[in-house]
């Protein structure tokens, strides 16, 4: 009401009293004497021109004795006003002063004596000079989160000052409304009842929709906008390099997605890319007013290694958002998890076909062949056994360990994974199960009874499997004979690759999620055919892993968030050295992760928070484990001032911070105990109606 | 019935509140004009008749041609002497009884108590002494009472009887009708034709002019006019504390005011009022008296009296 609150609001209720000058009234008027008289002639005259002022007099009478006790419940119930006038009137209510201080990026935009930051904090110091002696002050840095700088708030404005100087900028995201409810928090559990809260930001585009939650009772908020213009800006928001193995020497394309948030005027700006810190390439782009572009760049590394890429832009007026970094693997071969679900045929006459596939890609059995091949048993597979970059090679599979197997590997290819499938001896059983068929595309796949003297006759040329054979050679490899042990004629045809001499597919890839699998409906070993004695089988083995390796995966590289929660996969290798655990950011600071294990048994170390963009590495006393990037999540880059309008302000009062900051905010701040100024009232009333009653 | 030989006595009986209580009217009329005559210091007014009635102890103010001279020389002390009045005065008393006349103010002003006698009986009294004391004079006098219109006409006489019967009938009166005095003035005026006094007693609660028209006319006829115009004092100041529902005694008409918050605007109405009819009387030669229903009779008798001196 008027801007009027109350200390003692509870004393309201003697309003009620403001009805007995009106009752006294009625009553009064029903005791009214009948008089006969001689005649009315006189009166009547009079009645017409006089009462009618009498009366009007009368009830001002009476409103000024309403007024009176009025005005006298008002003073008992201690009004606090906190209107423009309010700061001439002397007396002041001890309060929560609560200062919400943007610590978010987009407050890192330059201006003409330092940052909007830097003029936040000034701002923040002028609130607290203006605080009473007696207001409690407390300080909530926000940005995706909030945190109070002190646990009670403190009385000491010299206190509070050094704290608002230490608060550091970060590259988060703003949310005004957690900063509310923190201030909002902080207020209810303190035992002054009345609190300001003060938000100090530039209020830019941010997740919130509406900015103050429900006002508590007593509690006045104020938004204290640090700049209002629009501000140019052009922001990196994402890098896109392929999901796939990288060889050296193979050509590289690096998309860079950039937007100019200005919505008047074009940008015109070089863009480089940087590799180990050195410039790789370079070309100049032009945005048009409110529009997003790509901007691409192909590079190739001779060297296998992990690259660690930035991509820069001029900078502007928000430098944060001008860089944006990457990391780039370069692999020196492709791991190869083979995965045995038959060990021996039964009669252990014959190898099963795990043994040729693994001579085939590693003939001499060293660590340092094109291909790093590693094999695991089908029943104790797990998920780090699967690589994250390179190739599982299912053979014969069994499904020993139940649909738990195959849940496993359906998780890794729809991840994103790559899986060669030989259907063998060992997988007669499980080609009715619907689930197995489903997941390597042969829908509806009904078991055949081993078939012999099978051959590879068609082949689709061009597919990279087979585009770099010969003629002769796809000959020489058709003379090979094998048996299959399903028919896959529900695949999709366009997905078979190669047909056996029965027109059954003998070759077939499916695409499941992000990932790919090729399946094999001819085993590679003795009891099968001879398909192993075949000098195409190893550069069929090798062209498949390869396909396999760099196709390009669907979906995008996991980005990690300045802000947001940081993982680490921990290799098993480390043992128990878990403790000796760091992390380093690109400046240089030390962290200690917190070291927990997923639902899946795999370890991960967490950082809860990294406050700034670039490379984190773990270390594990001084080697390094992994290396992950960082980068800002650039939703707030758009400097365009948000309309502070009453859907999203509600309840708030917006102060000026420009040249008239302090007038502004002394007019629209609260406090000022006004009761002395009802009193004043309530006897002005009261002499006004002793003066009219005397006239009268 | 006591002796009233002292003075003071009987001339507490001038006090319309006191003479009120009496028995009838008659010993009302008496003790008036006895205490009237008792409290006169002088006696401007007997010796008038040829007719010697008595002597008296000359008194400061008696006119030396009413010596007698032969007592003097007897006694060597002045004598007056005394006659009785030979009347030739047909007077005729005009008495309002309409009914704002029945209007009293309760005697302790804007509160409870015994309450003032209304105009009526204030009226009444003043008429029945009037006429005691015509009838005593040997003087004819008639009676008229009216509110809108004529009510009762008793002619003119001046035998003791003829005043019973006026006092019987103004022992009865009770309030009427509205006041219309003027139509009541002019119907009276063409019945009263041989010349003589004309008494109005009279609120005049009506238009001014109107009422000056009625007097008037009784002018034209060479009649002598006294107006008596009775008030209560009430009328006049309006002093009512708190609000009031006033109701018209006449109309029925009701009203709520606050009278302190007009009193002073409505006293100078009245006295405006009452100012234009002294005015207009006074412009036709018509003696106007203006009487609170607390005044004393002697000043109503007195009135009369000097009225009748200059007639005679």
């Amino acid at each position: 009401m008027f801007g009027l609150g109350f200390l003692n609001s509870a004393f309201l209720v003697a309003l009620a009293a403001t009805a007995l000058p009106i009752i006294i009234h009625l009553l009064s008027r029903r005791r009214v004497r009948k008089v006969p008289f001689s005649t009315l002639t006189f009166i009547y005259e009079l009645s017409k021109r006089r009462m009618r002022k009498v009366n009007l007099r009368r009830i001002l009478i009476l409103v000024l004795r309403t007024l009176a006790v009025l005005f006298i419940v008002i003073a008992f119930a201690r009004p606090t006003l906190r209107s423009a006038a309010a700061f001439i009137l002397p007396g002041t209510a001890p309060k929560n002063v609560i200062i919400g201080l943007d610590a978010s990026y987009s407050m890192g935009v330059e201006w003409e004596m330092g940052t909007a930051f830097t003029r936040a904090k000034e701002i923040a110091s002028g609130v607290v000079d203006e605080s009473g002696k007696e207001d409690l002050i407390n300080v909530v840095a926000f940005s995706d989160r909030a945190e109070a700088l002190f646990e009670k708030g403190t009385r000491n404005k010299q206190l509070i000052k050094r704290a608002i100087g230490k608060v550091e900028l970060t590259g988060e995201g703003t949310s005004e409304e957690r900063a509310i409810q923190k201030a909002f928090e902080l207020i209810t559990q303190s035992n002054l009842e009345n609190g300001e809260v003060y938000i100090i930001s530039d209020f830019r585009r941010s997740s919130d929709s509406t900015l103050v939650p429900e006002v508590p009772k007593g509690v006045r908020v104020f938004f204290l906008p640090v700049y209002e213009e629009a501000v140019d800006n052009v922001s990196i928001d994402r890098i896109l390099i392929p999901r796939k193995l990288i060889r050296p020497g193979e050509e590289v394309r690096v998309s860079v997605a950039l937007s100019n948030h200005s919505r008047v005027n074009p940008a015109n700006f070089p863009l480089e890319l940087l590799v180990d810190g050195k410039r790789k390439a370079e070309k100049v782009v032009r945005l048009e007013p409110a529009a997003s572009a790509s901007a691409n760049f192909s590079i190739a590394f001779n060297q296998w290694g992990v690259y660690k890429g930035t991509v820069a832009k001029s900078a502007d007026r928000l430098p944060l958002d001008d860089e944006r970094h990457f990391l780039l693997e370069v692999s020196k071969s492709v791991p190869v998890t083979l995965i045995r679900g038959l060990k021996q045929h039964a009669d252990a006459k014959q190898v099963a076909s795990y043994f040729y596939v693994e001579r085939a890609l590693n003939p001499r059995r060293t660590s340092e062949g094109e291909f790093v091949v590693r094999v695991v048993d089908e029943k104790t597979l797990t998920v780090s056994d699967l690589p994250a970059r390179g190739v599982a090679v299912w053979t014969d599979p069994q499904l020993q360990g139940g649909r738990r197997r195959l849940g496993l590997m359906e998780r890794y290819v729809h991840g994103g994974g790559a899986l060669m499938i030989f259907l063998g001896h060992g997988s007669k059983g499980i080609t009715r199960d619907q689930a197995f068929t489903s997941f390597i595309g042969i829908h509806g796949a009904a078991q055949k009874e081993t078939m012999t003297g099978e051959r590879l006759t068609s082949f689709q040329k061009d597919h990279p499997i087979f585009n770099i054979f010969s003629e002769e050679e796809l000959e020489l490899l058709s003379q090979a004979s094998v048996r299959i042990y399903a028919s896959a004629r529900g695949a999709a045809s366009d997905s078979i690759v190669a047909y056996l001499s029965s027109g059954d597919p003998a070759i077939w890839e499916c695409t499941r999620g992000k990932g790919k699998l090729l399946v094999y409906a001819a085993s590679p070993d003795m009891k099968s055919g001879d398909l192993p004695l075949s000098p195409m089988f190893l550069p069929l083995v090798h062209t498949s892993i390869s396909y396999l390796a760099s196709a390009e995966r669907a979906g995008r590289l996991r980005e990690n968030y300045v802000g947001s929660e940081l993982f680490f996969n921990l290799p098993e290798i480390l043992g128990g050295s878990e403790e000796s655990l760091v992390v380093v950011d690109g400046k240089g600071s030390r962290s200690k992760p917190v070291v927990y294990e997923s639902p899946q048994s795999e370890k991960m170390a967490l950082l809860q928070r990294p406050g700034t963009p670039g490379f984190y590495k773990l270390l594990s006393d001084t080697a390094v484990v992994t290396e992950v990037v960082v980068n800002l999540d650039t939703r707030e880059s758009d400097l365009n001032p948000r309309i502070l309008d009453g859907e999203v302000v509600r309840d708030a009062s917006i102060v000026e911070t420009g040249d008239a900051f302090l007038k502004s905010l002394r007019e629209k701040r609260e406090g000022r105990e006004v009761y002395a100024v009802f009193l004043l009232l309530a006897a002005a009333a009261l002499v006004a109606e002793a003066l009219l009653g005397r006239s009268a | 019935m006591p002796k009233l030989h002292q003075k003071g006595e009987i001339t507490r009986f001038l006090d319309p509140t006191v003479v009120s209580r009496l028995g009838n009217m008659e010993l009302k009329a008496r003790l008036i004009v006895e205490g009237y005559i008792a409290g006169l210091h002088r006696s401007p007014y007997h010796g008038f008749s040829v007719e010697f009635a008595e002597y008296r102890q000359y008194m400061q103010g008696d006119s030396i041609r009413d010596f007698d001279w032969k007592a003097y020389g007897k006694t060597d002390r002045f004598y007056i002497k005394v006659y009785e009045e030979e009347t030739n005065l047909r007077a005729t008393i005009l008495l309002d009884k309409s009914g704002s006349m029945g209007f009293s103010s309760p005697a302790s002003r804007g509160g409870g108590g015994m309450p003032e006698i209304d105009k009526l009986t204030y009226g009444s009294l003043l008429s029945a002494s009037l006429s005691y004391l015509m009838v005593r004079q040997q003087d004819a006098v008639g009676l008229c009472l009216f509110d809108d219109k004529i009510r009762t006409l008793i002619p003119h006489r001046s035998v003791r009887k003829h005043l019973f019967y006026l006092l019987t009938n103004l022992d009865r009166l009770t309030p009427g009708e509205k006041t219309r005095i003027s139509p009541a003035l002019h119907d009276i005026a063409e019945r009263v034709t041989r010349r003589g006094l004309v008494i109005l007693i009279s609120d005049l609660m009506d238009d001014p002019a109107e009422v000056l028209m009625g007097l008037k006319h009784f002018r034209h006829r060479n009649h002598e006019v006294i107006v008596f115009h009775v008030l209560d004092r009430q009328e006049l100041d309006l002093e009512y504390r708190d609000e009031v529902e006033f109701r018209d005694l006449e109309t029925g008409k009701k009203i709520r005011v606050e009278p302190a918050f007009i009193k002073e605007h409505y006293s100078k109405q009245v006295g405006d009022w009452i100012d234009k009819l002294n005015r207009g009387c006074r412009a036709h030669q018509i003696d106007y008296n203006l009487l609170m229903t607390d005044t004393p009779f002697d000043q109503a008798l007195t009135a009369y009296l000097g009225k009748r001196q200059r007639m005679t």
